[in-house]
């Protein structure tokens, strides 16, 4: 199929259609302006998206690797009174439930979403000297651009099993590390090529050497044995900021990537549900299949609660209908990026999720996106009708990617239409 | 008595001390108007009047033991203290100017997306994705003065979503940065009408740049490094600053210049400035002798930050002769790479601060700017040594440096401003 060109859909009789005078803005392709479209809201409207983009920043902050999402998200869910039931949780992913007015026999809504972000990992020997630094050598994960990654105050996050989590770097009085960046006067020829190999991101743990490093670790209740066996995430100390004087955008560490876990457990929380619903996060939907074992997990122990069987699970998969949380492209402040529709999941299940956006009163666009999705494309061999949604994103690969607050919230109201749809 | 007291704090001064009013300095002076206006604030409080060299009548009145505050047009500043000999003296020179992006003046465009340009040598990249603070100083068309900072406490951050073309190359910017400043004009409008009572047509006067919004931060688990924006060359100037403040009553006559434009070629009120001369010519007028005869009795330490041996490049280092992290204050020979606004000290001056280092305890690095044809670096040692003063490059080693994370250590600090000090406090032996 052509790549189709980024478009807008506007919701009849939404509160969020263009006001008079400018009527065209919306419609128009904002990169070849170089205009970004700018879809006016009420006052109301606007105070709640920007007060759902505050709680969402707040989330962030406290959430940034997986292990802390599912902790966070779980906080949230409990705030539902118990409308919401944790139906699976483990340490690095969860499954939220919520009965609807329909049997369970109708299908559901599920919504898998991804929870994690790219980061450096310490390898399981981080320790190493260089040039009198204590440094600590690391892998990636996930696609980073490396070179926005230099000289930015970073954070360690470890786990340990059967001990207090580490963090350092989070709190105002700590203190942070760093992968340093080589002066501009003399990289004219050592970054001419490439700025730095991936197999150099060591990142500066002290001024003291390797020994010195190894004792402040230990001091703080991580010995080298924990290194080996814990899990050790490094990530951007900074808090998430909105940008411009409107706070129209959000660039934070996982802003993109994490953006409809949180918009679907809220809606969740808030939504009076038609069907009954599940929202599933995963670790990572990247690879083939990776949230694939866990999906089908989470919808058994679902069926099994109230009380069917196999043959159930199978009948209930066969009317659900997924969407799958995935960078699927668009640009900013269009609404929420469906990825292209025509391949994972049946045109009266692509209706289905339209009519329920439509419902919410969400605003999407319709991706162009080449990247065609994998998490989609696997979930959709279990007969389950699949579809990709993503809260567009500027600098995915940056330590700090840009979100817009209006699609933010278009996510949210996409998830809550779909929810409630009757 | 209260001066027993006065020498037992000064004596108490801890490398913790500088290190946490180093982070104050960088925190409160984001740009060098900034720097200069906390440095005037610390001299003043300190007991500094202002001296106006361009008048006549003030300069025949200086006595030994004075306390002299220049302002050079306010982004620069000259802090003398009169020695008990006039008619010599001990200069450092540092600056005050760090690397960002300064913000093209005139309108907001009707996309919200500002125009700026690179201020000093910067890396392009480093300037992307980054939240940034406006701060700086518009002139209204009533001819008032706002001094202005927008940012994260105001809830939000500009920031460059794209590198500016070409992009082609990392190292290199050749246009205008773009810089979101919200979705339209508006709303930036609107807080500068509000809060500042600055309206467009008065942005067409303004200086106002664009600085990491970020606080600086202690580094690494030892908390020995403290990393943030502008040490090149706050740093060396905040240990100048304090040098200059906290020494006994010198015997020569002890000045701590503290410029701004070094990074883009000492203009302006820069270390060029003719007003350095002046007040050299109102301090040999009072000192009884002719202009010039005091920079030419005068040896100065040219302070600036020099690459410390980074971690994960070590090939671009002459690494014998390059400074470590924590290894103490440089002392250069020859700057510049050999060619690139370069200077070389008189070996006499090499043997005398050496000597004067070892007898406090004060380790030395050597240091070179970088090996043979890797590039260099250049400081305001030249514009000190045209003046007829007899120079050396002395610095603190630092990471990273020109990005908006610059990383220093605080033992470094700590010796280059017991070193400053007692290059002030040394006393005339013959």
């Amino acid at each position: 199929m052509a790549a189709l060109a980024a478009c807008a859909h506007e919701p009849a009789g939404s509160p969020a259609a263009s006001a008079p005078g400018e009527p065209a803005s919306a419609e128009r392709a904002g990169r070849s302006s170089g205009e970004p479209a700018r879809p006016s809201l009420s006052p109301e409207e606007q105070a709640r998206v920007n007060e759902f983009a505050r709680a969402y920043a707040d989330f962030l902050a406290r959430a940034k690797t997986v292990r802390e999402a599912v902790r966070e998200l779980s906080a949230l869910a409990q705030k539902s009174g118990g409308a919401v039931t944790i139906v699976e949780q483990r340490p690095d992913a969860i499954a939220l439930a919520r009965a609807g007015r329909r049997p369970l026999g109708e299908g559901i809504a599920i919504v898998v979403v991804p929870l994690d972000a790219p980061h450096l990992r310490l390898l399981p020997a981080p320790l190493e000297e260089r040039e009198h630094f204590g440094m600590l050598r690391t892998t990636l994960h996930g696609t980073l651009d490396l070179k926005q990654w230099l000289s930015i105050p970073l954070a360690l996050h470890g786990f340990i099993p059967g001990k207090p989590g580490l963090v350092i770097g989070e709190q105002p009085g700590d203190p942070v590390l760093v992968v340093p960046d080589l002066l501009p006067h003399l990289a004219m020829h050592a970054q001419a090529e490439r700025i730095i190999e991936p197999s150099n991101m060591s990142v500066l743990g002290s001024l003291g050497g390797a020994r010195a490093l190894g004792e402040a670790l230990a001091a703080r209740g991580v010995p080298p044995d924990d290194l080996a066996t814990g899990e050790f995430s490094v990530v951007p100390a900074d808090a998430p900021t909105f940008v411009g004087a409107d706070r129209a955008l959000l660039a934070g560490y996982g802003a993109g990537s994490r953006a409809l876990a949180y918009g679907a457990v809220r809606a969740l929380v808030d939504a009076a549900p038609e069907h009954g619903v599940l929202v599933i996060g995963v670790s990572s939907l990247d690879g083939a299949s990776a949230g694939r074992p866990f999906v089908r997990t989470a919808i058994e122990r679902s069926v099994a609660a109230s009380g069917g069987d196999q043959w159930a699970v199978r009948g209930l998969i066969a009317h659900s209908l997924a969407v799958i949380g995935h960078a699927v492209g668009g640009e900013p402040g269009k609404g929420i990026a469906l990825g292209p529709l025509d391949d994972d999941a049946t045109p009266e299940a692509q209706r289905r999720l339209l009519r329920g956006i439509e419902h919410g009163g969400g605003r999407f666009q319709i991706s162009s996106t080449e990247a065609r999705g994998a998490p989609a494309r696997e979930l959709s061999t279990q007969n389950l009708d699949a579809i990709e949604l993503g809260v567009p994103e500027m600098g995915s690969q940056a330590p700090l990617p840009v979100i817009s607050a209006f699609d933010l919230y278009q996510g949210y109201r996409a998830c809550k239409g779909l929810f409630e749809l009757p | 008595m209260g001066a027993q007291l006065l020498l037992l704090a000064l004596l108490s001064v801890t490398a913790e001390d500088l290190a946490t009013d180093l982070r104050v300095f960088l925190d409160l002076g984001r740009t060098a108007a900034q720097a200069a206006a906390v440095a005037r604030q610390r001299a003043q409080a300190a007991g500094f009047r202002k001296l106006d060299p361009l008048d006549r009548t003030t300069c025949g009145a200086i006595r030994p033991g004075d306390r002299l505050l220049v302002a050079l047009r306010e982004q620069s500043v000259l802090l003398v203290r009169v020695g008990r000999q006039p008619g010599r003296g001990r200069w450092i020179g540092a600056h005050l100017d760090g690397c960002g992006l300064r913000v093209q003046p005139g309108k907001i465009p009707q996309n919200g997306q500002m125009r700026a340009v690179a201020y000093g040598g910067i890396k392009p990249y480093h300037y992307r994705d980054r939240p940034l603070l406006l701060t700086g100083r518009v002139v209204r068309r009533d001819g008032s003065v706002v001094d202005l900072t927008l940012g994260p406490s105001d809830g939000f951050s500009f920031l460059v979503t794209e590198m500016p073309p070409p992009d082609d190359h990392a190292l290199r910017a050749r246009a205008p940065f773009v810089v979101v400043a919200a979705q339209t004009a508006a709303p930036l409008q609107e807080v500068l009408r509000t809060r500042f009572g600055v309206r467009e047509d008065d942005l067409a006067a303004s200086e106002l740049y664009l600085v990491p919004a970020q606080p600086t931060r202690e580094v690494g688990l030892d908390r020995a490094l403290v990393g943030g924006p502008g040490q090149d060359d706050r740093l060396c100037s905040l240990a100048a600053l304090r040098a200059l403040l906290d020494a006994r009553d010198p015997d020569r006559t002890a000045a701590a210049l503290l410029v701004d434009r070094e990074e883009e070629g000492s203009h302006r009120a820069g270390a060029r400035s003719e007003l350095v001369d002046a007040t050299e010519a109102c301090l040999a007028q009072a000192a009884q002798v002719r202009p010039g005869a005091l920079f030419a009795r005068s040896q100065a330490l040219s302070a600036d930050v020099k690459a410390g041996v980074d971690p994960l490049f070590p090939q671009v280092h002459e690494l014998r002769n390059a400074p470590v992290l924590g290894g103490g204050p440089t002392l250069v020979k020859f700057t510049g790479g050999g060619w690139f606004r370069g200077s070389e000290a008189h070996a006499e001056l090499v043997a005398a601060v050496r000597a004067l280092a070892a007898r406090i305890g004060v380790p030395l690095q050597g240091s070179l700017s970088g090996r043979v044809d890797e590039g260099g670096g250049g400081t305001i040692a030249l514009f000190l040594a045209q003046r007829g003063m007899d120079v050396v490059d002395v610095g603190l080693p630092v990471l990273s440096m020109h990005s908006p994370f610059e990383i220093s250590a605080k033992s470094d600090l700590y010796q280059g401003y017991r070193l400053f000090m007692a290059f002030f406090e040394e006393p005339v032996t013959r």
